[in-house]
């Protein structure tokens, strides 16, 4: 009986051992990210039976159990991704926010009320040479704050690629990570050893991929799990041949996500991705910003349409001896309608005017020019315009834009002469002539270089001849109260582009601090179950302590009766 | 709650400082900038409204700029029509003097000459500027409007606007036939005539003139009026506009600036918290059982 009481000692020893084991993982490990509290399980030998009653055999180790909750984990990944799908929109709006910040003076409206007040300045005195200088400066000013504000968009969209770049770089190396622990997982599991480090990892792994990417898992009855992206399989079991690709559409102006496989098969989870560092990134990307800089292209383009559709019907101090559009047509041949043209060509008819550069009434010409842009294409407008005048105006088309010279002795004028002479095709706005702005959207918005060479081309005037008449100043100064874009004023538009941002930005900081506190609970509550307190383990330690010390001195007390049988010789 | 571990008390404690420390730092720079929106999404209502007022502001600004020229090019405009109606009065004065019958022929002559005189002042005055600009010139007011004799040199009677407010604009200038010519006559013409009939002698011809002359006076006056109700209405908009201007800096500042004692009041609330949480994670760091065990 008495070795029997060794053997019971010797399995104890080694049980308390094991839980001192457990217990000291535990410790060691009390600040390792998605690591789940082990314990022991431990049960008693199957007893004896004797007549007298069964006579236990001492202790076994049945296991080590990971404390671990199934469903509490998918819903830390998901809540996980839309943690992230927030942090990252609220990081990139707040980047767009401060591009869009027009609580300083370096706003964009700052820029635009100067803009109308310079031709306010030059309507009170449209002779004043300082006046006219000045607008181009501010005019300069508000077309380069429009080009800085898309160039950092444009800066915005690059880095939000890079990011995307990234994050799929990860997604694919997580992926990869994953399908090599479902093989060791069903290894170590076969052979009946256990895999509660190793499921931790995994996890930890799924908890990272769900930082970057929504993704759905499942586990089969082998302990591998499978990835799927809105349906679609990053991870198959032990397999991880899919893998993830982003490629832009040009014609869309949008990036796409793509799940690749081996095989070549490419299956598209755009719209899929919804969660998630990527969805996040994605969503501004392929969303907010295409639609703000589209946003921000109708405002330039109306702002410059607006203005040109006015200056370029009015005369300035002095008159053109050859003036060229500032609009490119990409093929002279085709009819106007089709050729390109970023602003459109009524069928209508404009005038063009010349005089004679001693000022008197019999040098003067004009002529009114019919325009169809359904059948005339810029070369055949060039041609009217050479048959309608005896060589005072040359037209001819060069780089694809109208070119328009006086013969000698002659100067040219578009002025509209109150409204007796207007240009009621808006071809000379639509091809840039007599403009005020270059460009037709916000990154090509510029200052016409031939009005910035001679500032006297400013056109304050809509009577030829009268350096008084500053009714075009006037009515281009006006523009800034007409509903001219969408029903509202330019200032409202763009005012209403800062709002759309502003909220979008206010709401996801609100979203984030929302989903960060339910992250938090469901942190809390998964610690509840998996963390490890260490006051816990202090406990654990001493309890398997003692227990150890108590079956050593059964060794002991065995020993002593032992040396007591072996001394009765 | 089933059970705490360390790691949740952590982060507990972290997440809390992070988010006291965050309203903190909003706090601050609250009370530092004396702004309540730092970035639109503050108030992105607000922002827009900041945008708004900002901008009518400065036209405000404008529209008191544009009625000060205004009111500049119609005080000179006063001024000249003053010394019109003077000129003309003593032409008057010298017809009805010089058509009685105690006027002579060597008065006459004299007085010819002052008339002279007077028609070279009125020439002087309607060709009157205000920094380098005719008055009385229309549209195509870098050329004086009438040579010597009299005679229109450049006919425009556009007409120069201002811009007074959303899409009101007035006039500023007077153009003929408001001042200098009536009827199918003008004021030069009147007074070479008077002056030829005073150089002739013929009372009966002077005597006429008394009438035309009187008519000129009456369209004098008239458009001094004129321009004085303009300068009215042009005062009454300034008036408008100085008070708009000081509504809008109201609505302005209580969207844009903090209220400083509110956010003082505050930041003093949130720094206790703060403190607080602080302390309670300090208390937590030190205490448990491996330090009881020693």
């Amino acid at each position: 009986m008495a070795f029997w009481a060794l053997d019971i000692a010797k399995t104890a020893l080694f049980a308390q051992q094991t839980g001192l084991q457990v217990t000291s993982h535990n410790i060691a490990n009390v600040n390792t990210p998605g690591y789940s509290k082990q314990g022991i399980t431990l049960a008693p030998y199957t007893p004896i039976p004797f007549p007298f009653g069964s006579v236990g055999r001492g202790v076994k180790v049945e296991g080590i159990r990971r404390f671990y909750d199934r469903f509490l984990t998918l819903q830390l990944d998901r809540q996980q991704s839309t943690k992230s799908y927030w942090e990252a929109r609220n990081e990139i709006l707040r980047q767009l926010e401060d591009v869009f910040n027009e609580t300083d003076d370096r706003g964009l409206s700052r820029a635009m009320d100067q803009f109308w007040r310079a031709w306010h300045d030059l309507a009170l005195n449209p002779q004043g040479y300082a006046e006219r200088v000045s607008l181009i400066g501010v005019a300069k000013g508000l077309a380069e704050n429009i080009n800085y504000k898309v160039r950092q968009l444009i800066d915005v969209e690059e880095d939000l690629e890079g990011q995307i770049a990234l994050v799929v770089q990860e997604v694919n190396r997580l992926a990869a990570e994953v399908a090599r622990l479902n093989v060791q997982i069903v290894q170590s599991e076969a052979r009946g050893q256990g895999a509660n480090d190793l499921r931790d990892e995994r996890d930890r792994l799924i908890r990272q991929l769900s930082e970057y990417v929504n993704c759905s898992v499942f586990e089969d009855e082998y302990g591998r799990v499978s990835v799927l992206i809105g349906g679609s399989p990053l991870v198959e079991g032990a397999s991880s041949s899919w893998r993830m690709e982003a490629q832009e559409v040009p014609a869309e102006r949008r990036l796409h996500i793509y799940l690749v496989s081996g095989s070549g098969t490419r299956v598209e989870v755009t719209s899929q991705v919804t969660g998630g560092k990527l969805g996040g990134l994605l969503g501004v990307r392929n969303g907010d910003l295409v639609g703000i800089r589209q946003q921000l292209d109708n405002f330039a383009r109306a702002l410059i349409y607006q203005v040109n559709r006015l200056h370029s019907q009015g005369e300035g101090l002095q008159r053109y001896t050859q003036v060229t559009g500032t609009i490119k047509v990409d093929d002279p041949t085709v009819p106007l309608a089709t050729a390109g043209l970023p602003f459109e060509v009524q069928s209508g008819s404009f005038w063009i005017r010349v005089f004679g550069t001693h000022g008197t009434e019999e040098e003067k010409e004009e002529e009114e020019i019919a325009v169809d842009p359904a059948s005339q294409s810029l070369e055949d407008l060039a041609l009217a315009i050479n048959a309608a005048f005896n060589g005072e105006v040359t037209a001819r088309v060069t780089d694809g834009r109208l070119q328009l010279e006086a013969g000698s002795g002659y100067e040219l004028s578009f002025a509209r002469e109150g409204d007796s002479r207007p240009d009621r095709s808006g071809a000379l706005a639509a091809l840039g002539v007599n403009a005020f702005f270059t460009g037709y959207d916000a990154l090509t918005i510029g200052v016409n270089s031939a009005l910035e060479a001679s500032p006297n081309l400013i056109a304050a005037a809509t009577y030829s001849d009268t350096a008084g008449d500053n009714t075009n100043a006037l009515a281009i100064a006006e523009l800034e109260g007409q509903a001219v874009l969408e029903g509202t004023t330019l200032r409202d538009y763009y005012a209403s582009l800062v709002g759309g941002i502003a909220v979008g930005c206010q709401d996801s900081e609100r979203r984030l601090e929302l989903e960060e506190a339910m992250l938090q609970s469901l942190e809390n509550r998964r610690s509840e179950i998996s963390g490890v307190s260490l006051d816990e383990e202090m406990i654990n330690l001493m309890k398997f302590q003692r227990a150890y010390e108590a079956a050593a001195k059964v060794i002991g007390v065995v020993d002593e009766m032992l040396a007591t049988l072996i001394s009765l010789r | 709650m089933l059970r705490v571990t360390d790691e949740m008390m952590l982060s507990a404690a972290l997440y809390n400082l992070r988010r006291n420390s965050r309203k903190l730092f909003r706090l601050q720079v609250m009370a530092a900038s004396g702004k309540r929106i730092l970035a639109p999404s503050d108030d992105p209502l607000g922002a827009i409204k900041v945008i708004d007022y900002n901008s009518q502001l400065s036209r405000f600004e404008q529209y008191q700029r544009n009625i000060a020229f205004g009111l500049s090019w119609l005080q000179r405009t006063e001024g000249v029509l003053q010394d019109l109606e003077e000129l003309v009065s003593r032409a008057h004065e010298i017809a009805v003097s010089q058509s009685s019958g105690t006027a002579d022929a060597q008065s006459r002559a004299s007085c010819a000459g002052i008339v002279r005189e007077i028609k070279a002042q009125v020439w002087q005055l309607s060709n009157a500027s205000l920094g380098g600009r005719y008055l009385f010139a229309g549209l195509k007011n870098d050329q004086p409007p009438y040579a010597e004799d009299g005679s229109c040199q450049e006919e425009d009677t556009g007409e120069f606007q201002i811009s007074v407010g959303q899409g009101v604009r007035v006039a500023v200038n007077l153009v003929d036939p408001e001042v200098f010519s009536f009827g199918s006559t003008d004021l030069f013409q009147e007074l070479e005539e008077l002056a030829q009939a005073l150089e002739n002698d013929q009372p009966d011809l002077i005597a006429q003139k008394l009438d035309t002359l009187d008519q000129a006076l009456r369209q004098l006056i008239n458009a001094r009026a004129k321009v004085g109700a303009r300068v009215e209405r042009l005062e009454s908009y300034k008036g408008i506009l100085e008070g708009s201007a000081l509504k809008v800096k109201e609505r302005l500042s209580e969207i844009e600036d903090a209220d400083i004692a509110e956010v003082i009041t505050e930041l003093a609330t949130r720094e206790a918290v703060y403190q607080a949480s602080l302390l309670a994670t300090r208390r937590l760091l030190e205490e448990n059982l491996v330090s009881l065990m020693g």
